[in-house]
């Protein structure tokens, strides 16, 4: 004790220590972590008093510990709790049926952020946006607060009561259960029991996405009712037509991670990735070569594409599809890319046409893609079911006398959706299990309210060898029920939510298990800190092949027939609402569609040739209709759109979603064609539009296409990049920097440096709803954005280049560049922008008077001001928000601070294990969630981090360093395998 | 002092050291009226070759009398009807502000890229104005030109009041206005945390709250002896209010010693103010890095600019008011006619500025510079661009004819034409830097709202009620002066004033100064 006394004895009257200690208390530069290394050993106070704590708390917890069976909320503070320190909950994204590992971080009892796993064999460590955003759905104040019958609350006793009472009058006379295809093991099972207990009960599939559509054609052409895994990364060439698997189609994260890898130029080999599409996706604006094409084109290119690589066995029919539109030569490109790849190429196709997908499994099957890049033994199985065409039908026929609704909306995502509101008015048991009283939900009788993904025991099972599980993390909010709690109950099964999870994991996913702990509980205890399990499982049993079914499938076709040269529908989703289930979602409402830069909004996509032909100019209202139904909605104008297609986003036009998502846009799933294979999906749509009169600006958070050769972006081929690494970039100019007015800033301890790689780069836009989730940033809604205020911190730029049919797309992420020399400080009359001793640009919102100058003075704009006072007064929304980092109030200027509050938090890690910052420490939320890994973060001046390594990268190069601002975020050329060398323009 | 200062012709007569007054207009006015004699002819001026700068014959006490009339008389319909309009865009105004103070900027149409619009292009505008009263009073002062003496006053009560408009935009245009009083470097307990002694925006706050209490005190001190006339021409509140304005002036020739003096000395404070108050404002957008603000040549272009904005602001006014207040005689044609003469110089280096811009932009071969006025001339503000080069560089080539320049009428209307370019200058700087500069991605459209637009006619009416109470409170034109510079003065006045001094030095209302700078040209 004496010594240390003396030392601070010493320090204390050092005249000069003093002085800046009495100074500056408040601006400590360290965080108090831990204690002070020459402390330890003795009994300082601060130990003795933890050690005081610890004793007591032992003492009056040891006589009883009684089994616990919920999550706990935080008065009764759990024994992991630490306050103010987050604690992470290895699970599974509900997000959508992509299904892929999420960490889960509460702070204080509250779920606050979702972040890839990077255990998770799938998704490896990245989350997309819709992901990130989910967790605001927890909050969403549209959902339903408890059980209810016609509209008005009832106790879960009743309404069981009643649900039972009407299956067993309902039992063999029609009893429905319609849910999607991916409900995961232990619902399955659930869901197995009460099927069991209800004899001719039949399952209804309703999928918005192409799941069903793959597995039945893979049943047919593999014989095995699964999506197969995909491996991209085992790929060298890529055929994608139609399919935005970066973007929307299946798993984009796994996706996006496997192509990465693939696509590495450092590798000094790119896989090469071709797209055929009708409106550029986010996928085809990441493809090296892209060809526009009508969605009727699909199957013509898919069988000339067959009949070219010489695929066995084809059907008769084929050879009568007529000759695709597009080009004999780029055909022929196509070919030649597969079929030099052999075993090394892959097809994707994102048609619901059963037909399209038996053609691409056997032209996977030609290039030898089975087995190597697509395994259909590790596919996800999917069950199989009646469709929605058959229950409508059913309906019709007064054959139903029970329909229970489960996770699904057909009354809004079905084009025949609106039919549903007179068919179910006779049915005696109407039930809906949905976390809100959405369309359909508001159609049935009874409704019980599900947990939402992130209250709820569940698992998942994206491949064949994985099951994730998923944990609750959050006492429910709401008087709610896990879904296959109620078909347990409803069964005559009284098993608790989590035992019934257990006991199946127990008996069914341990003894599978590939190489599990010798123990049970060791096993369970390792699955829920890696939140999956991975099973050695045998390869599926194989049902008989059936190449009848493509001929069956080409049966009245319109490929077979005269080709028409009507308009074409092309109904696509976005990044952001996907199907539409999170519509009430204001992060994905005002996540900018990656290619139009579009929020809150849907619009008809038109090129500049068929928007002359129907004279309407962007934003004017254009009425489309097909097959005897209209929407009228506004015009956008955008390259890459084949001339004759009219394309329109899903997921909007929601009516029941809750205040934030409905009203805004159209619903177009009333324009697609039925789901079903049925010569009635064949029909000619008969597509036509007209000028509706009227006008809607659309609120887009970047308006201007181009990028005015100013080498913001810069990008080139693989061919020249291999010829000159330096090729699309400039020469450093050996080592010599510009004068600067101010002295130079000295750095003496880290210095934070940011890379981003934009050839991995893809656009997703995950990182910018990371980026809104981690620092309490405000969504304001539509009218704002029009007048471009909108606050994201971190915006992805996206340029056009190239003629208006086959332009090349450029996606460049820009947040705060954190410049050395910030152009902000200097003009900032109150010293509320100022530089850290690290090199951040840090914002003092305290100081901020608003005055607005920093960011006019800011070249890449990256500022943003809180024009209003952003409310975040509602008590639910309000627990989303992220207590490390402040909430800002009217007239203050805001930005990215590189996640300070992570830094700080990855320092005070650091010290108190008593050693320097390592490269890993810390992850930026946007680093984190970037499926990609484009992102790189880390301490410039450590030799050993990634980010000093990038350092000397020929491909590096930062935006607008002419002005001689040295931003810290530094960017990676684009480089593609294949086309033209960078058109800027 | 005087034989210092360059001659500019005629014969000098070295003024006494303290000439003593003359006569005091109400009660000794017939000592220098008897001298001069009225109803003789009038003598011939002193040179034949300048016009008189008081065109008609008066004796001072009639000088004393027209000026005060309108502080005297009860206000004409035409004033209510001017203060009604005034009043009423003043409260739109402050019915503006305190809607957005409450509400937010986001009542503006700002937006993410074009972070001042509305807000600055006032403030630049109306400290622009704010030019014209301290260059007349000052360096016009300093260089002799007898002719400011009628315009001096009004010129001056403008300024204070248009750098008035102008100080409510740094402040209103705030995110968060209550805290304005960071701006200023005082100590506090926040460690002492200061300013930023680098930011443009804090040389602004000291440059116009340097030229504003230095303009002010001209000003003022500029009133002393008139403050004196009026109070004792005056009884009952009025007089004991003027008393106290007055400082217990004398008339004496100590106190005429001692304020020649201050004035001379304020004269040359005020003088680098002049250039540095729009140097300063300039430096707002010269010292940062958005092409089309960062350029060497704004000091200088802000500097003549805002002399051509605020002279043409002058006439403007100074032709209503001198029919309006009947001074026809004493705000000449020939007043009207230097003042554009100087517009038409000033006018001249505006117009020099904008193809200096120009020409750099294409010969820096910066591809930002080159694109911002390439988007100037003909981009989305294209029309706000070529309304400024007509406003300011076309149109007041008009003046080159003396026809123009001496018909009160076209002079008005090319005045507020001038007007109307400067405020589109600032605008065009200000918007269409911003609105287009370095990332495409960011770039985008401004439109002003409601608010920021009531908030500019608010200023307005703020403007114009100072100036009509002025009109109708103060003596609008300096009443010492214009009597210095009265071509009755200058015949035989020396005799004359002997006499009347010796006969009425006790008298303390003494009006007519002594100033040295008012020895005759002759």
């Amino acid at each position: 004790m004496s010594s240390s006394g003396n030392r601070r004895y010493v320090q204390e009257t050092d005249p000069t220590r003093r002085a800046i200690l009495s100074d500056r208390p408040e601006f400590a530069e360290e965080l108090p972590a831990g204690d002070r290394p020459e402390d330890a050993g003795l009994w300082s106070r601060r130990s003795f008093l933890s050690a005081l704590g610890l004793s007591a708390a032992a003492f009056a917890s040891a006589c009883s510990r009684s089994p616990v069976g919920h999550i706990l909320p935080f008065n009764d503070k759990p024994e992991e709790m630490t306050p103010g320190v987050p604690l992470h909950y290895a699970s599974s994204c509900g997000g959508c049926s992509a299904q892929c590992g999420a960490l889960v971080k509460t702070r204080d009892g509250r779920p606050i952020k979702l972040e890839g796993n990077d255990r998770h064999p799938l998704s490896r460590g990245g989350l997309c946006a819709v992901g990130q955003a989910s967790v605001l759905s927890l909050y969403d104040a549209a959902r339903a607060r408890g059980p209810s019958a016609g509209g008005q609350g009832i106790p879960w006793a009743k309404l069981d009561e009643e649900v039972k009472a009407g299956l067993q009058r309902a039992a063999g006379k029609g009893l429905f259960f319609v849910t999607p295809p991916d409900l995961g093991p232990t619902e399955e099972s659930a869901l197995a029991k009460l099927l069991l207990a209800f004899p001719g009960a039949k399952r209804v599939l309703h999928d918005t996405t192409c799941t069903t559509v793959i597995a039945a054609a893979n049943a047919t052409t593999h014989g095995v009712r699964a999506v197969p895994r995909y491996h991209l990364e085992k790929a060298e060439v890529l055929v994608s037509l139609g399919a935005d698997f970066l973007g929307t189609w299946l798993s984009p994260v796994a996706f996006t991670r496997q192509l990465a890898a693939v696509r590495d130029p450092r590798a000094r080999k790119m896989a090469r990735h071709f797209h055929v599409e009708a409106k550029l996706s986010l996928t085809g604006s990441n493809a090296d070569v892209r060809f526009t094409a009508r969605p009727s084109d699909t199957v013509p290119v898919l069988a000339a594409l067959a009949k070219a690589l010489g695929v066995p066995g084809l059907p008769a029919e084929v050879a009568k599809i007529h000759a695709p539109e597009l080009a004999v030569e780029k055909l022929q490109r196509l070919v030649d890319a597969l079929g030099g790849a052999k075993g090394k190429a892959i097809v994707l196709c994102g048609s619901h046409d059963p037909a399209a997908q038996m053609l691409v499994n056997r032209i996977n099957q030609a290039v030898g893609a089975y087995g190597n890049t697509v395994d259909l033994d590790d596919g996800a199985p999917v069950p199989e079911g009646l469709s929605m065409d058959d229950l409508l039908a059913a309906l019709a026929k007064k054959e139903a006398s029970a329909v229970v609704f489960r996770g699904v909306n057909p009354a809004y995502d079905h084009p025949r959706g609106a039919e549903l509101k007179d068919l179910l008015a006779g049915v005696d048991l109407t039930v809906a299990l949905s976390d809100r009283r959405d369309e359909t939900a508001s159609l049935t009788r009874l409704h019980a309210p599900v947990h939402d993904p992130l209250e709820a025991w569940g698992d998942t099972r994206p491949a064949r060898s994985v099951v994730g599980i998923r944990q609750p993390t959050v006492q429910p909010l709401f008087d709610t029920r896990s879904a296959f709690v109620s078909w347990l109950r409803w069964a005559g099964d009284d098993t608790g939510e989590d035992a019934f999870l257990r006991s199946r994991w127990d008996t069914e996913v341990f003894p599978r298990a590939k190489d599990p702990p010798n123990a049970v509980l060791a096993f369970w205890e390792q699955v829920l800190q890696d939140g999956f399990a991975t099973l050695s499982e045998e390869p599926p049993a194989k049902s008989e092949v059936r190449p009848e079914a493509l001929t069956a499938a080409l049966q009245g076709h319109p490929s077979l027939g005269a080709r028409g040269e009507g308009l074409e529908l092309a109904l696509y989703e976005k990044v952001s609402l996907r199907d539409g289930r999170l519509a009430n979602n204001a992060w994905l409402q005002e996540l900018p569609d990656p290619i139009s830069k579009v929020t809150w909004s849907n619009y008809a996509v038109l090129s500049e040739a068929l928007a002359k032909e129907l004279g309407v100019l962007e934003g004017d209202l254009l009425a489309v209709s097909a097959r005897a139904q209209t929407v009228t909605l506004p015009v956008l104008l955008e390259p890459g759109v084949h001339p004759r297609v009219i394309a329109i986003a899903l997921g909007y036009g929601r009516t029941a979603a809750g205040s934030v998502g409905d009203g805004h846009g159209v619903n177009a799933y009333v324009l697609a064609p039925p789901a079903s294979a049925g010569p009635e999906a064949h029909k000619d749509a008969g597509v036509t539009a007209a000028r509706a009169g009227g006008h809607k600006d659309l609120a887009k958070s970047q308006t201007e296409p181009s990028q005015h050769e100013r080498e913001i972006v810069r990008e080139t081929t693989l061919a020249a990049y291999l010829a000159d690494p330096f090729a699309g970039n400039e020469k450093p100019k050996d080592g010599k920097r510009h004068l600067s007015m101010w002295p130079e800033q000295p750095y003496p301890g880290p210095k934070w440096n940011m890379s981003i790689d934009l050839s991995a780069c893809t656009g997703c836009s995950a990182c910018v709803v990371a980026c809104q989730a981690e620092n309490n940033i405000p969504a304001v809604g539509e009218l704002e954005v029009l007048r471009r205020r909108d606050m994201a911190w971190m915006r992805i730029d996206r340029y056009f280049a190239g003629d208006a049919d086959e332009p090349t797309v450029l996606h460049q992420p820009v947040m705060c560049q954190h410049c050395d020399n910030a152009p902000c400080e200097t003009v900032c009359p109150v010293l509320a922008t100022v530089h850290s001793s690290e090199g951040l640009n840090q914002q003092v919102y305290n100081r901020c008077v608003g005055t607005r100058y920093c960011a006019n003075n800011c070249p890449p704009k990256v500022r943003r001001f809180n024009w209003f006072d952003y409310p975040h007064e509602d008590p639910l929304e309000r627990m989303v928000l992220n207590p490390d980092v402040v909430v800002r109030s009217r007239g203050v200027m805001e930005k990215c601070s590189f996640c300070v509050q992570r830094i700080q938090d990855g320092k005070a890690k650091a010290k108190s294990e008593g050693r320097p910052v390592r490269d890993g420490d810390l992850q930026t939320a946007c680093q984190q969630s970037c499926p990609a890994q484009a992102i790189v973060f880390g301490n410039a001046h450590d030799p050993e981090s990634r980010v000093a390594k990038i350092a000397s990268d020929e491909r590096r190069y930062r935006i607008l360093e002419e002005l001689n601002i040295e931003p810290s975020v530094s960017y990676l050329t684009r480089v593609r395998a294949e086309g033209t060398e960078g058109h800027h323009g | 002092m005087a034989e210092h200062l360059p001659s500019r012709g005629g014969t000098r007569r070295p003024a006494p050291p303290a000439e003593p007054p003359q006569s005091p207009p109400h009660a000794g006015g017939s000592a220098s009226s008897a001298a001069s004699g009225h109803g003789v002819a009038h003598p011939s001026p002193l040179s034949e070759l300048r016009e008189p700068l008081v065109t008609e014959d008066r004796t001072l006490h009639k000088i004393t009398e027209e000026i005060c009339a309108p502080m005297e008389r009860s206000p004409g319909a035409l004033w209510g009807i001017g203060l009604l309009v005034a009043v009423a865009a003043l409260i739109l105004g402050i019915g503006c502000v305190t809607y957005q103070i409450a509400t937010g900027i986001g009542t503006w149409g700002l937006n993410k890229t074009v972070g001042w619009a509305f807000d600055i292009t006032n403030f630049v505008f109306w400290v622009g104005i704010g030019h014209a009263g301290t260059l007349i009073s000052a360096i016009l002062f300093l260089f002799r030109q007898k002719w400011r003496t009628s315009i001096n006053r009004a010129a001056e009560a403008m300024t204070l009041f248009a750098v008035l408009c102008a100080a409510l935009f740094p402040i209103i245009h705030m995110g968060r206005p209550w805290l304005g009083f960071w701006m200023f470097p005082y100590p506090n307990s926040r460690g002492s945390l200061w300013v930023n002694f680098r930011s443009p925006l804090l040389w602004d706050v000291f440059a116009i709250s340097t030229y504003f209490i230095v303009s002010a005190v001209f000003w003022f001190i500029g009133l002393l002896p008139d403050f004196a006339t009026v109070r004792d021409r005056s009884t009952g509140i009025r007089r004991r209010i003027f008393t106290i304005l007055s400082f217990g002036w004398t008339g004496s020739g100590r106190t005429w010693s001692r304020y020649e003096t201050v004035y001379g000395l304020l004269a040359g404070l005020a003088t680098p103010l002049v250039v540095s108050v729009h140097t300063i404002v300039s430096m707002d957008f010269a010292t940062s890095l958005v092409p089309g603000w960062h350029a060497t040549v704004f000091p200088p272009y802000f500097v003549a600019g805002a002399v051509f904005s605020g002279f043409a602001m002058v006439l403007t006014l100074m032709i209503v008011a001198r029919k309006v207040l009947k001074l026809e005689h004493l705000i000449t044609n020939r007043h009207l006619e230097n003042m554009t003469k100087i517009i038409l110089v000033t006018g001249g280096i505006v117009g020099l500025a904008y193809t200096t811009e120009l020409f750099i932009a294409w010969y820096s071969g910066n591809l930002y510079e080159r694109f911002v006025f390439k988007n100037r001339a003909f981009g989305p503000y294209a029309w706000a661009y070529w309304t400024m080069v007509t406003c300011n560089v076309g149109l007041p080539q008009l003046f080159w004819w003396k026809k123009v320049r001496t018909t009160p009428a076209l002079i008005f209307a090319l005045s507020i034409v001038i007007n109307i370019g400067m405020w589109f200058e600032r605008f065009v700087i200000i918007v269409t830097s911003l609105h287009r500069d370095f990332l495409p991605s960011s770039w985008a459209m401004y439109k002003p709202t409601f608010v920021e637009v009531g908030t500019f006619i608010g200023t307005f009416g703020l403007f114009f009620t100072l100036f009509l109470l002025f009109a109708r409170f103060l003596p609008a034109v300096s009443i010492g002066e214009v009597k210095a510079v009265n071509s009755f003065a200058k015949h035989k006045h020396a005799a004359g004033a002997r006499a009347a001094a010796h006969a009425t030095s006790s008298d303390p209302a003494f009006e007519e100064p002594a100033r040295e700078e008012k020895e005759v040209i002759a």
